[in-house]
């Protein structure tokens, strides 16, 4: 558009190209202050954090991450991380394996179903990401916990909690808040992430992919589970680690049904306490001396450590499956698979 | 090549920085709201900050004392009383709010001479839901701690039981919620237990935030309330103001003098009656002797410095705590919260007397007197 009024334009030098070379310069520029901004962020924040939590670390040292103890009294403190630890990892884990089987289950049928049921169940999906964590959290408070506490948790244990060693973690009084209700509303709380994600990995499986396995006889169900499913894996953990990175950082809605309270035990049918919720509630008076605050904050260190080492964790996992697929070929993968029934 | 683009590169990040400079530079100042000189004064706008237990009521009383002076615009930060006296220390706020008196550390980082004021009074009250049991269950100090200590644990327990004689009691177990936040609530409720149970004294003391020996921590007054709703079997402390509005059973609680008293704005405020002054750091009123008077009660003040700087809000803040300790008292049971008692607000009086401008005291204006 400034073309007219640059004089180069009738010198001969291509405009087009300097305006782009500018563009290109700004643009990689800016992204780079981005990019490098992010890094310096993120070290800013570990700094500050682990600024604000030294006077425990060094006190406590190693025992602040096996320690059981959390006593904020002035003149009797000690702090320990590992019942936070315990809990938030958990009611982590409970999420997920609840949530990733239904949200793969539920990818899977948004891209195989065709017809008038498929949007409205998407957006309805879509919708469910949607909603604030506090409603979660209310409704787990006032519905799922009351029929939990009455119903589900009671027969788990005259079921489940007969088996042995299986058992252990369906025992105890069903009254009251607990991990387990904590894990399941986490787990409706991910499922809209992990469908949303798995469900782009899985549109984009080629379609010759699929139509080899229809060629060769392969059923609807064989077809998802040797063409389909390989394929999308890494993306389906991608997905998953999204969620597990929800599950690990909710405060309010955990915070309203774990029963915040401190503890390590084999039962999920017992109160815990998670990081993030412990820190959200501990915080409110936000100027109190001592080592209290301290101690929060060094929590904050621990969790972050946490979400770090899962997350390169994930990676190190999606790396080595896709190199296995890689290895094999994908498509080899699924005629490997196909020989075998037919 | 290379090295220009990282020119390039730093040219845009001092141009990002110039920019977010200017940006802030221009936030800040152009704050001075100038006070006109009508006839009758009509205050000028002031901070402050403290306290989150008597917000409500601070809140209603702000809006309410804006009839009296048009221009009062008092802006009121609850964040907490640890806050509150930090703020007051570095004089970024007009005046501070705490539930707890000035401890000596706090008053001698205090860049000049300060009065506490007591403003309403308020009380920690033992809830409970347990089907088929009414309100007003009777406990003693020790029962309440040994429940909290998990060594009551049915709620048909002899310890109960004997001071309910005729009160049809359930085998159930005892569920305890507590706050899972640091709260001035639970500093109350602890010091409390802390003063009839020597085992509580001695295993688990009192502040903002303990180590449970047993129970379930909910956020915040509503987290508690919402705890106990929804646990058969429940019993847990809340704040007076939450406790009526929660519609759960409310426990009475013996006195040191063996009587028991219902939680009420009236025995709340009657708590207060031994109230000394001026407050020093161990001011309190659990377990108060005056008659009547609910054991488990405390109170909270208002922070300000003797020497005023600014002449307008000097006046203003002396003209509203007069108010507020005269007329602003009747909206305090509106809002559950238990007024001082009458010789109270008197000697309270008395220590804003002490407030000043230039070595001179400011008096109240003639128009909140009226």
């Amino acid at each position: 558009m400034s073309a007219d009024r640059d004089p180069s334009w009738h010198a001969g030098v291509p405009p087009p190209r300097r305006h782009s070379r500018l563009a290109d310069r700004l643009f990689s520029g800016w992204s780079a202050v981005i990019g490098f901004g992010l890094i310096l962020l993120l070290l800013a924040l570990l700094l500050e954090l682990t600024a604000g939590g030294w006077r425990t670390f060094s006190r406590f040292g190693f025992g602040f991450l096996i320690g059981r103890n959390w006593n904020p009294v002035r003149g009797r403190e000690s702090f320990g991380a590992l019942p936070f630890v315990f809990g938030t990892l958990v009611t982590s884990a409970l999420a997920v394996l609840l949530a990733v089987p239904v949200a793969v289950g539920l990818a899977l049928l948004l891209n195989e179903v065709r017809g008038a049921i498929r949007n409205p169940l998407a957006s309805f999906v879509d919708l469910l990401a949607a909603i604030p964590s506090v409603v979660y959290g209310l409704w787990g408070l006032f519905v799922l916990k009351p029929m939990f506490d009455r119903h589900l948790e009671p027969f788990l244990t005259s079921t489940i909690g007969k088996v042995p060693i299986v058992g252990a973690l369906f025992q105890g009084n069903p009254n009251g808040p607990d991990l387990f209700t904590a894990g399941v509303i986490l787990a409706i709380m991910i499922v809209p992430i992990v469908t949303a994600v798995s469900r782009e990995v899985i549109a984009v499986v080629p379609r010759d992919l699929r139509e080899a396995a229809l060629a060769v006889g392969a059923t609807r169900y064989e077809t998802i589970r040797m063409a389909v499913l390989p394929y999308a894996r890494s993306g389906i953990v991608g997905a998953t680690m999204l969620g597990l990175g929800r599950a690990l950082g909710e405060t309010i809605a955990v915070s309203m049904v774990v029963g915040n309270r401190p503890q390590v035990g084999t039962s999920l049918f017992q109160a815990g306490a998670t990081i993030p919720s412990w820190i959200a509630s501990s915080f409110r008076e936000a100027t109190s001396v001592g080592l209290h605050r301290s101690a929060l904050l060094a929590l904050a260190v621990v969790l972050v450590g946490v979400a770090l080492l899962l997350a390169f964790l994930s990676r190190l996992f999606v790396s080595r499956t896709e190199r296995l697929v890689a290895g094999q070929g994908a498509g080899g993968a699924v005629e490997t698979e196909m020989l075998k029934v037919t | 090549m290379r090295k220009r683009d990282w020119r390039l590169g730093a040219l845009v990040i001092f141009v990002a920085l110039a920019a977010l400079a200017a940006a802030c530079s221009s936030k800040s100042g152009s704050n001075n709201g100038g006070g006109s000189n009508a006839p009758a004064f009509q205050g000028t706008s002031m901070n402050g900050a403290g306290a989150t237990f008597p917000d409500p009521i601070y809140e209603q009383w702000f809006q309410d004392f804006q009839t009296v002076e048009s221009n009062a615009k008092i802006n009121y930060q609850a964040i907490g009383s640890g806050g509150g006296v930090t703020q007051f220390s570095a004089r970024t706020v007009d005046f501070g709010a705490s539930d707890a008196p000035l401890q000596s550390d706090e008053t001698s980082a205090l860049p000049g001479g300060a009065v506490e004021i007591p403003t309403v009074l308020g009380g920690v009250v033992v809830t409970y839901k347990v089907s088929g049991l009414e309100t007003g269950l009777k406990l003693d100090g020790r029962t309440v701690a040994d429940m909290f200590l998990g060594k009551v644990n049915k709620w048909n327990d002899q310890e109960i039981a004997s001071q309910n004689p005729g009160v049809k009691l359930p085998d159930e177990q005892i569920a305890v919620v507590h706050r899972s936040d640091e709260s001035g609530t639970t500093f109350v409720f602890t010091s409390w237990l802390s003063s009839q149970s020597p085992e509580w004294q001695q295993k688990v003391g009192a502040d903002k935030a303990v180590q449970w020996p047993v129970g379930t921590g909910g956020d915040g007054n509503d987290g508690v309330a919402a705890g106990i709703t929804q646990t058969e079997g429940a019993v847990g402390y809340l704040s007076y103001d939450f406790a009526v509005s929660s519609h759960l059973g409310i426990a009475q609680i013996k006195r040191n003098d063996g009587t028991y008293v219902t939680p009420s704005v009236d025995s709340i405020s009657a708590a207060g009656g031994i109230l000394k002054f001026p407050i020093s750091p161990d001011t309190n009123i659990l377990n108060s002797s005056a008659a009547g008077a609910y054991p488990i009660s405390s109170t909270t003040y208002l922070l300000i410095y003797t020497d005023q700087k600014d002449k307008d809000k000097g006046q203003t803040l002396v003209d509203f705590v007069y108010w507020a300790l005269t007329k602003g008292q009747d909206t305090a049971s509106k809002l559950n919260y238990a007024p001082l008692p009458g010789t109270i607000r008197a000697q309270a009086l008395t220590q804003l007397s002490q407030v000043g401008y230039q070595g001179k005291t400011i008096e109240p204006s003639p128009g909140v007197k009226a």
